[in-house]
């Protein structure tokens, strides 16, 4: 074997295995490589990269949602928020229900004998208010008190309602009625939650509610009979 | 003089060197191949962790700036949300809205002459409670058929029940007890 001055140096028992110097020398640089500087930097980029993407699907999410909230016209939402607000109240205001009554039994000629929160949530109902209502006057009037409620601007469910004839020969009716209200939103920690879409049905219902009068009377479904109009008289 | 194939005429030390000489440029050659595709490996790791780093950088800026877009916009976000939950509020709410006035039309409409009510009560669960007098037991069946009828008072309430009925009041009027349930009520 012809031998290089430097391999000449090396001991005789190691120079059978020169030939496997080189080799040797690039696996144990190449694994330090590997295992130094490539393992974990490929770990990083693993992270990074996950990062990266999750950040990108923030950032898609927060700039829909913020070009939305600029494109949306605030002159119109808070008309509709006074539109809304007609309907379904802020707030618990037990005080606007009983003088909506008040108000609403004057203009049907019946008298108000008694209106009453009863509890402050209707069963199963969350923001809501429970009114005992008890008006007295005739047929008609008491009639008149309902188609009002019911046709009201602030929506009112009628629950309940037990009509008696009363000592003085007048109609007296007991109803509960339910009033609702709905809080200012709450704003969610959370900046990604996108912001609702109103569907068509809802679009509607602002027009309705606009149309919505007090004094309105539902369309009659009764089937063509020979009844009588008031069925409490005698007559 | 022709070769035969298969023999080499070489000398047995001589082909041993030539095979050693290769099997060390392969293995030469082989781990310089290897350290140098760790290398461009290792290299193009970091170029790839500095290219996804600049990546999230954008997008942490972009987040940022629309972050505070949506923070100066809270009051209108409020706006809408609270729109939207009151239109949710009032289509639930209109969606089985109960009509008592078209109620007391129906039953005014199949209360027939001679038939007087002294008392009716509706709940929420749909169910009607009727009390009355009746001036004759004819009177009294004419309203519980109207009641029934599936072209009038059926068309509108079901389980027409006589709860009592009692003749010889003081007048002659027959006391009378009805229940029956409201069609399509909640």
């Amino acid at each position: 074997m012809n031998l290089t001055d430097w391999q000449a140096r090396i001991p005789a028992r190691y120079q059978p295995y020169l030939p496997y110097a080189l080799p040797i020398g690039a696996s144990v640089i190449g694994l330090g490589i590997a295992l130094t500087l490539l393992l974990p930097n490929i770990n990083d980029i693993v992270t990074i990269k996950s990062q990266a993407d999750a950040d990108g699907v923030k950032s898609q999410s927060l700039d829909t949602k913020s070009k939305a909230l600029q494109g949306l016209d605030q002159a119109k939402l808070t008309s509709e928020l006074v539109n809304t607000t007609g309907a379904i109240p802020s707030d618990k205001d037990v005080a606007g229900f009983l003088g909506e009554f008040s108000l609403i039994a004057g203009k049907a000629g019946a008298s108000v004998d008694t209106a009453q929160l009863v509890t402050s949530a209707a069963k199963g109902e969350k923001n809501s208010l429970n009114f005992q209502v008890i008006i007295k006057g005739g047929f008609a009037n008491i009639k008149g008190f309902l188609t009002s409620i019911e046709t009201a601007r602030r929506v009112m469910v009628v629950k309940s309602i037990s009509i008696n004839v009363s000592e003085d020969k007048k109609l007296s009716a007991d109803l509960t009625i339910t009033g609702y209200y709905e809080p200012l939103a709450n704003i969610s920690a959370n900046l990604e939650d996108s912001l609702p879409e109103r569907n068509a049905l809802q679009e509607k219902l602002l027009v309705d509610l606009q149309k919505r009068t007090i004094y309105a009377a539902p369309a009659s479904t009764t089937p063509s009979v020979s009844g009588r109009s008031d069925p409490f008289s005698g007559q | 003089m022709p070769s035969s194939p298969g023999i080499n005429l070489l000398p047995e030390e001589g082909r041993e060197e030539e095979r050693t000489k290769q099997r060390k440029q392969v293995l030469a050659l082989s781990s310089a191949g290897i350290l140098l595709v760790i290398i461009i490996l290792t290299l193009g790791s970091y170029a790839g962790a500095a290219y996804f780093r600049s990546q999230d950088t954008a997008f942490q800026t972009k987040i940022d700036a629309s972050s505070k877009a949506i923070t100066g916009l809270k009051s209108v976000e409020i706006l809408d949300r609270t729109v939207n939950n009151k239109l949710i509020r009032l289509q639930s709410v209109l969606a089985n809205y109960p009509k008592f006035s078209t109620l007391l039309d129906d039953i005014a409409a199949f209360t027939p002459n001679g038939v007087t009510l002294t008392s009716l009560s509706f709940d929420s669960a749909g169910k009607l409670a009727l009390a009355g007098l009746a001036s004759s037991p004819a009177n009294f069946g004419d309203f519980v058929n109207v009641l029934k009828d599936p072209q009038k008072g059926g068309a509108k309430f079901s389980n027409v029940e006589i709860i009592s009925v009692a003749g010889g009041g003081k007048q002659g009027d027959y006391r009378f007890s009805l229940s029956m349930t409201r069609k399509g009520a909640p």
